[in-house]
C-alpha cells in the first residue's frame, strides 16, 4: 500500500486587522486530491488578551499572496504537488457558507488540531482551489501583529 | 467520543482544554464535541452514509458526502479542459 507522502507549510498574516485576512492558503494540484491533517493557529505580537477569530474556508481563486514552498516531512519524497501561500495580500475568492473551522481564540492562546486518519480537510484536485487560513480581531483589545499557522497535509 | 476523528487542543493564559472533534461528512467541516454533550447538540447521523454529519447538514437533510462533491466539481473540470474552457 502506498504511503501518502507529507508536507508542511507555514504562513502568517503580517497585519491582524478589523477584517478577515488570510495567513496562509494550501492550494491544489489537478494531479492528486490534498488533505490537511494537522494545523496549529498562535500569535507572536506584544501579548494582551485581546480575542482574534480565525476561520479555515475554502476557496475558488487563489488570491494575491508570497508562494510557499511546502516541505517533505520524508526528505527522500519528490516536491509536493499541491502548493502555498502566505501573507495574502489580495484576498482568495472564498465559497460563501464553506468555514470548515470558525473559532474564537486568546491573543495568547495556541490552537492545534490533529485529524484520525479518515477525519482529514480534503481538497479536491481542481486548479486554483483550496482552503485557506484567515483571521480577524474587532474586540477591543484589538490585535494587529502577526498571527501565525503551521499546517501539514498530504497528498 | 467512542471514535473521534479529530483531537484538539487549545492553549491559553487560563490552562488549556481538549476536545475531541470528528470532520462533517457532507461539508467537511470540523465540529468539536464537548465533554457530556449531547448527541442532539452536536449533529446527528446520516443514515444514508452512516457518518456524522454538523448541525447545519443535519437541518438541510439529505445525504451528499463531501467525496461525492469532489467527485462532480473534478468532473466538471475535466469537461471545461477538454473543451477548451
Amino acid at each position: 500500500m502506498a504511503v501518502p507522502r507529507r508536507y508542511a507549510e507555514v504562513g502568517n498574516q503580517s497585519t491582524v486587522s478589523s477584517s478577515f485576512k488570510t495567513g496562509l492558503t494550501v492550494i491544489a494540484s489537478t494531479s492528486t486530491r490534498g488533505a490537511i491533517y494537522f494545523f496549529n493557529l498562535g500569535t507572536t505580537g506584544t501579548a494582551a488578551d485581546g480575542v482574534l477569530e480565525w476561520r479555515a474556508s475554502r476557496f475558488t481563486a487563489a488570491g494575491t499572496t508570497t508562494s510557499v514552498t511546502p516541505v517533505a516531512l520524508d526528505p527522500a519524497d519528490p516536491a509536493a504537488l499541491l502548493s502555498a501561500g502566505s501573507n495574502a495580500t489580495g484576498e482568495p475568492t472564498y465559497t460563501g457558507a464553506t468555514s470548515l473551522f470558525d473559532q474564537g481564540l486568546n491573543q495568547r492562546a495556541t490552537y492545534t488540531w490533529i485529524a484520525v486518519p479518515g477525519g482529514e480537510l480534503l481538497i479536491p484536485a481542481t486548479s486554483s482551489n483550496g482552503i485557506g487560513f484567515a483571521m480577524l480581531s474587532t474586540v477591543s483589545p484589538a490585535y494587529t501583529g502577526v498571527g501565525n499557522i503551521s499546517c501539514h497535509h498530504f497528498e | 467520543m467512542r471514535k473521534p476523528q479529530g483531537y484538539a487542543v487549545e492553549t491559553g493564559p487560563d490552562g488549556s482544554r481538549e476536545l475531541d472533534t470528528f470532520t462533517c461528512s457532507h461539508c467537511n467541516r470540523i465540529v468539536p464535541v464537548k465533554p457530556l454533550a449531547t448527541p442532539e447538540d452536536f449533529g446527528g447521523l446520516c443514515k444514508v452514509c452512516y457518518k456524522l454529519v454538523c448541525p447545519a447538514c443535519t437541518k438541510i437533510g439529505g445525504c451528499l458526502t463531501w467525496e461525492a462533491q469532489m467527485d462532480a466539481i473534478e468532473a466538471r473540470e475535466r469537461f471545461l479542459k477538454s473543451a477548451g474552457i
